[in-house]
C-alpha cells in the first residue's frame, strides 16, 4: 500500500491518508506491499478470445488485489482494448473465467458488469457535448420523484461524490465548455455514481497534457485510498511506474509477465513490452540551414465568434529546422494549423513559403506549393475510414504522380507507390485493399505520414504526430520525420508529448491563449519547465 | 485528500455559451411591438395588427407548430423526419374520415392515430433497417398523397358534400371567448398608435378561440416538459445526441428512437387534423407545405420547443396577412425591410459581413418596392410566408445546433 506517514494504517483509513494536503510527492514511498490481507478484487484466469483470423487475447491472466492500482501495459494491439472488453461485458471470452470476489461470473452485457460494481472510462469519452454534466452523470440511472427528473436529488449526490472523491464538477456546465481533464472527471464520475468498486481506464492519458495527468493519479490515489480497485490500461510506461502498485504485461495477447513498478526502469518494461530495442525522440545533429522556409508574420485568426484566438503570431521555419510548438489544448494551436493550411481564414497577417505570398491562396495551391499535412485527428482529418489504403494514398495528392495519368486517377500507380509507403514507412497491414479503419492507431498514422512525405514537400506540418500511437510507431515516425529532415525539410511540430517536443524540435515556442509567449531553448529546457510556462505559471526558464 | 483541485489555472478558457435571458427576450418582444405598430401607422395597413390577423395566424400557426413539434420529437432522438408532410396528409384524411358524422374530436384522434401510423412506418424503415432517413421521409411524403387521394375516392364520392378530392364538411370545434374582447374591438377600431394593436393583439387571441388551439398549446407545454423535465426525455434525447453513450449505459437506443418517430407522426397527424377543421373539411393537397414549414419552424427555432412556437407563430402571422389583405402585404414589405436592417447590423457587429451586406441590399430593395408600388402583385402575395422563411433561415439563424447525431443511422455495438 502507498500511504504516507503512519504505518499503521495499512487499508486505507480515511482520517491518516486525508491529513491535510500530502503532496504527491510524499506518496507512493512505502513500497512493501501487504500481502497477507490481500484479497483479490478481480481475477482473470486462462481468458481467450478469438476473432475471424485473429487471436486477441491467449491465456490471459491477471489477478488484482483489492484497493490497488493495477496497470496493463502493451504496445496497440497487444490484447489491451479486447480484454478490457471482456471484462466490461462487451465481449464474451471463448475460453477462461473471469472471478469478482474470488466467484465466477459471466458479464452478457455491460448492464451486468455495472451490476457487479464495475466500470469503465472509455478512451474516446461518451459524452453528449450538449448535456449538462449533471445529465451526462445521471443518463441511464436517474432518480425522479413523481415522474419528472429530480434534478435535486441527482446534484446533491454528485456534489457529495466531487467531495469524496476530489472531482470538483460543476453539474450545470455543459460538456461541451469542459477541458479534455474535466470530461475525464465526468467520465469517472459516471461510473461512480453507478457504484462502481472496480474501475477500468482504458488509456486515460492519451488525451491529456502533463499537470492533467498529475492532476488525474491525484484523483487515482485519492478513489484507491477509498477502498475502490483501479485497473489502468496505458502504454506509457513512466506513467504506469509512478501510479501502479502492479503491472501486468501483455504481448501479442499473451500476459509475458508481471513487474515491480518500485524496482523496475521505464526501460526495463519496454523491453519486456516490446522485445526489442527503444528509440528516443533525439534529434541530435544539427542540419538547420540558412534559407527560410516558412515565414508567418503578424498572424492572427478569428473564431466563429469574430474573437481572435490566434493574435499577432510570428516565426520563421528555416529549411531543416524543426519548429515546435508547446501549449495547452485550446490556446490557439489547431486554429494557427488551419489558418497555415488555408482551412481557416486569418483575419490579418502574412504567410509566405520560399517566399511565395501564400496568405490567399486556397488549400489545394497550398498543398500543391509543397505543405505535407499530418492533422491532429488521424481518423477524423485524416483518412477515410470506409476507404482502401490506396485510396487514401490519393486523398489530398489527386493532382499529381504516380497518382494520375493525365485527368484520369492512376489506379495503377497509386497502388504501386501505396505499396511502396507500406514497405518503407512499416505500415503492418494484411494488404492495400483493406479499409483503412480495420488499421490499428499507429499503422494509421504511418500510412499518413508515408503519404504526407510523398512528392517532396518543402515543409511539413505535423500536429500530434505520435498521439495515441505505441513506442514502436511512435519510433517510426520519428525516424521518418529526421530523415526528411537531415533532406532539408522544414517542420512546424505541435505536440501535447513535451519529451517529443523537446527531444525533436530545433526551436521552441510556447502558445498561451493565442499568443507566443516565450522561447525555449530544447537544449536546455525540461519538461516540467515547459509545461509551467505552457500554464502562464512563469516563464519556460521558471520553476514548477 | 484534495490535493487535486488546485492548479486550475490552466484550464483552457471556457468558450461562451450564449442563452437569451428572459429580460432581453421581453426587451426584444416589445421592441418588435413597437416596431409593427409604427409600420401599421405608417402605411395605414390596419391588418397588420387587427384582431382578425392575428387570430387567424394564431389558428394558422397550431399546424405548422404541431408540425414543427413532430420534428423535435424525432430529431431530438436522432431521426431526420422529412415525412412530416406525408404524415400531416394522412392526418387531414383521417380528420376527414370519422369527422363528418363523429365529430371534430373523434376525427382528430384518428387523424393522430394515422399520422403515428405513418410515424411507424417511417421508424420501422430508419431504425430498424438503417435506410436514409432522407429517403425514408420523401417515399412517405411521395406515398401518403397518393394514398390519401385514393381512399378519398373509395370513401367520400358518395356522400353529400363528399367529392373525389374532399370529405364532407366537419362541423367545428368549441371555440370560447372571453367576456371582455367586445371591448377591446371598440379600443381597436380607434387606430391609436400601440394602444390599438395591443388591443389587437389581446382581443384576436381571447375571441372564438378554438379548443384545438388550446390542446395544441398543452402539447407544445407537455412535450417541452416530458423532453427537458423527465427520464425518459433526458433519454430520448440522449439518442439524438450521443447514442453510443446512451447504449454504453444501458439506455435502449432503438426503443427510444421508435417511441420518439411513432409521436412525431401522431404529432404531425395532430397537425394535419387541425388544419382540416379549420378549414371544416379534408381537401385534397390541403397541407400545402406545412409540414416542410413546419420543419422550418423547427430550425428556426433551434431544436427548442419555445423558439419552435415563435417560429410557426411568425409563418402563421405572415400566412395569415397574405390571405386576408394584400395592402398588409404591402406594409409587410417595410416591416420586413427594417428586420433586415436590424439583421444586417447585427450580422456586421459579429463579423459576418458577407451576410450583413446581401442583408442589407435585400432591405434596400424592398424599401424601393414599397415606395414605388401601391401594392404586390397578387400572384406573388401567395409566396409571402414561403419567402420569409428563406428570409429568416438564411440571413437570421446562423448559429444553429442540431442533435449531433441527428440523422446518423445508428447500429448497436457499432460505436468505438
Amino acid at each position: 500500500m502507498t500511504l504516507a506517514g503512519s504505518p499503521q494504517s495499512s487499508d486505507g483509513g480515511a482520517g491518516n491518508v486525508g491529513s491535510g494536503n500530502v503532496g504527491s510527492g510524499n506518496v507512493g514511498s512505502g513500497g512493501d506491499s501487504s500481502v497477507g490481507g490481500a484479497d483479490l478484487a478481480i481475477e482473470v484466469v486462462g481468458v481467450t478470445k478469438r476473432f475471424p483470423g485473429v487471436i486477441a487475447n491467449s491465456d490471459v491472466n491477471i489477478a488484482v488485489r483489492r484497493g490497488t492500482v493495477h496497470a496493463v501495459v502493451g504496445e496497440n494491439g497487444a490484447g489491451k482494448s479486447t480484454l478490457m472488453k471482456v471484462l466490461y461485458g462487451m465481449l464474451r471470452p471463448d475460453e477462461g473465467e473471469i472471478r469478482i470476489g474470488g466467484k465466477p461470473v459471466t458479464f452478457h452485457s455491460p448492464s451486468d458488469a455495472i451490476a457487479a460494481g464495475v466500470g469503465m472510462v472509455h478512451q474516446h469519452f461518451m459524452l453528449a457535448d450538449n448535456f449538462t454534466v449533471l445529465e451526462n452523470i445521471v443518463l441511464g440511472s436517474e432518480p425522479t420523484a413523481r415522474g419528472a427528473l429530480n434534478f435535486g436529488a441527482a446534484r446533491q449526490k454528485i456534489l457529495a461524490l466531487s467531495k469524496t472523491y476530489g472531482l470538483d464538477l460543476a453539474p450545470d456546465e455543459l460538456v461541451e465548455n469542459l477541458g479534455v481533464g474535466d470530461r475525464q472527471r465526468v467520465e469517472i464520475a459516471k461510473v461512480l455514481f453507478r457504484g462502481a468498486r472496480l474501475l477500468i481506464l482504458d488509456e486515460p492519458t492519451a488525451v491529456l497534457v502533463p499537470h492533467e495527468v498529475d492532476e488525474l493519479f491525484d484523483n487515482l490515489r485519492e478513489l484507491k485510498s477509498e477502498g475502490l480497485t483501479i485497473l489502468f490500461i496505458s502504454h506509457k510506461l513512466d506513467e504506469v511506474i509512478s501510479v501502479a502498485d502492479d503491472i501486468t504485461v501483455i504481448r501479442r495477447g499473451m500476459t509475458v509477465g508481471t513487474a515491480n513498478p518500485h524496482s523496475i526502469t521505464p526501460r526495463q518494461l519496454a523491453e519486456m513490452m516490446v522485445g526489442s530495442e527503444l528509440p528516443s525522440p533525439q534529434t541530435r545533429t544539427d542540419t538547420v540551414r540558412e534559407a527560410v522556409v516558412l515565414s508567418v508574420a503578424g498572424l492572427t485568426v478569428a473564431d466563429a465568434d469574430g474573437r481572435d484566438i490566434v493574435q499577432d503570431v510570428s516565426f520563421d521555419i528555416r529549411a531543416g529546422q524543426v519548429f515546435g510548438i508547446a501549449g495547452v489544448e485550446g490556446n490557439g494551436q489547431s486554429e494557427l494549423v488551419e489558418a497555415l493550411m488555408g482551412i481557416r481564414p486569418a483575419k490579418s497577417g502574412r504567410i509566405t513559403l520560399n517566399g511565395a505570398d501564400l496568405t490567399r491562396q486556397t488549400t489545394r495551391e497550398r498543398r500543391l506549393a509543397g505543405i505535407g499535412y499530418i492533422p491532429e485527428d488521424r481518423q477524423r482529418q485524416g483518412l477515410i475510414l470506409e476507404g482502401s489504403l490506396w485510396e487514401n494514398r490519393v486523398l489530398g495528392h489527386s493532382d499529381s504522380p504516380p497518382n494520375i495519368k493525365g485527368p484520369l486517377i492512376d489506379r495503377a500507380g497509386a497502388r504501386r507507390d501505396t505499396e511502396r509507403i507500406v514497405r518503407e514507412f512499416d505500415v503492418r497491414t494484411p494488404g492495400i485493399d483493406i479499409p483503412a479503419l480495420a488499421l490499428s492507431g499507429g499503422n494509421q498514422q504511418k500510412l499518413i505520414v508515408g503519404r504526407e512525405l510523398s512528392g517532396s514537400p518543402v515543409l511539413l506540418i505535423a500536429s500530434q504526430p505520435t498521439r495515441g500511437v505505441d513506442v514502436g510507431a511512435q519510433a517510426a515516425i520519428w525516424e521518418q520525420v529526421r530523415n526528411a529532415r537531415a533532406a532539408g525539410l522544414a517542420v512546424l511540430l505541435i505536440s501535447a508529448d513535451l519529451e517529443e517536443l523537446i527531444g525533436m524540435s530545433d526551436a521552441i515556442q510556447v502558445i498561451l491563449r493565442g499568443r507566443f509567449v516565450g522561447a525555449a531553448d530544447p537544449a536546455t529546457v525540461t519538461a516540467e519547465e515547459l509545461g509551467s510556462a505552457m500554464t502562464g505559471a512563469g516563464s519556460a526558464a521558471g520553476a514548477a | 485528500m484534495t490535493t487535486s483541485t488546485v492548479a486550475e489555472t490552466a484550464a483552457p478558457a471556457p468558450r461562451r455559451f450564449s442563452r437569451t435571458s428572459p429580460s432581453l427576450l421581453l426587451v426584444v418582444a416589445m421592441g418588435a411591438f413597437l416596431v409593427l405598430s409604427a409600420v401599421r401607422t405608417f402605411t395605414g395597413g390596419y391588418d397588420l395588427t387587427s384582431s382578425g390577423t392575428v387570430a387567424a395566424g394564431l389558428s394558422a400557426a397550431v399546424p405548422i407548430g404541431l408540425a414543427g413539434l413532430g420534428g423535435l420529437w424525432a430529431e431530438r432522438s436522432g431521426v431526420v423526419n422529412i415525412g412530416l408532410e406525408g404524415m400531416m396528409i394522412l392526418g387531414t384524411w383521417g380528420c376527414g374520415f370519422l369527422g363528418y358524422n363523429h365529430g371534430p374530436w373523434a376525427g382528430l384522434l384518428f387523424g393522430t392515430l394515422l399520422g403515428a401510423a405513418g410515424g411507424l412506418i417511417h421508424a420501422i424503415a430508419t431504425v430498424t433497417f438503417g435506410v436514409d432517413h432522407i429517403i425514408s421521409g420523401v417515399a412517405i411524403n411521395i406515398i401518403a398523397p397518393g394514398l390519401a387521394l385514393y381512399l378519398t375516392k373509395v370513401t367520400f364520392a358518395h356522400y353529400e358534400g363528399g367529392g373525389q378530392k374532399q370529405s364532407p364538411p366537419i362541423n367545428d370545434a368549441k371555440a370560447i371567448t372571453l367576456p371582455f374582447s367586445h371591448w377591446l374591438h371598440t379600443i381597436e377600431d380607434k387606430h391609436w398608435f400601440a394602444v390599438s394593436d395591443l388591443a389587437g393583439l389581446i382581443g384576436g387571441v381571447t375571441t372564438r378561440l378554438s379548443l384545438v388551439t388550446l390542446l395544441a398549446v398543452l402539447v407544445l407545454v407537455g412535450s417541452g416538459w416530458i423532453l427537458w423535465r423527465t427520464a425518459f426525455g433526458l433519454r430520448l434525447r440522449s439518442c439524438g445526441e450521443a447514442p453510443y453513450a446512451a447504449e454504453s449505459l444501458g439506455v435502449n437506443v432503438y426503443k427510444y428512437k421508435y417511441i420518439a418517430v411513432v409521436v412525431s407522426g401522431a404529432m404531425a397527424g395532430l397537425g394535419g387534423s387541425a388544419l382540416a377543421i379549420s378549414a371544416h373539411q379534408f381537401r385534397d393537397g390541403q397541407t400545402g407545405g406545412r409540414g416542410f414549414i413546419g420543419l422550418a419552424a423547427l430550425i428556426f427555432g433551434n431544436w427548442r420547443p419555445g423558439s419552435l412556437a415563435a417560429g410557426a407563430g411568425l409563418f402563421g402571422y405572415t400566412d395569415a396577412i397574405q390571405l386576408r389583405s394584400s395592402a398588409a402585404v404591402h406594409a409587410l414589405l417595410l416591416l420586413m425591410a427594417i428586420a433586415l436592417a436590424l439583421i444586417a447590423v447585427w450580422q456586421w457587429r459579429t463579423g459576418q459581413r458577407t451576410i450583413a451586406v446581401v442583408a442589407l441590399v435585400i432591405a434596400v430593395l424592398s424599401v424601393l418596392w414599397f415606395a414605388d408600388t401601391k401594392k404586390v402583385p397578387d400572384e406573388l402575395v401567395g409566396t409571402t410566408p414561403y419567402v420569409v422563411t428563406i428570409l429568416v433561415l438564411a440571413l437570421a439563424s446562423q448559429r444553429l445546433r442540431m442533435p449531433k447525431a441527428d440523422g446518423k443511422v445508428y447500429r448497436r455495438g457499432e460505436g468505438h
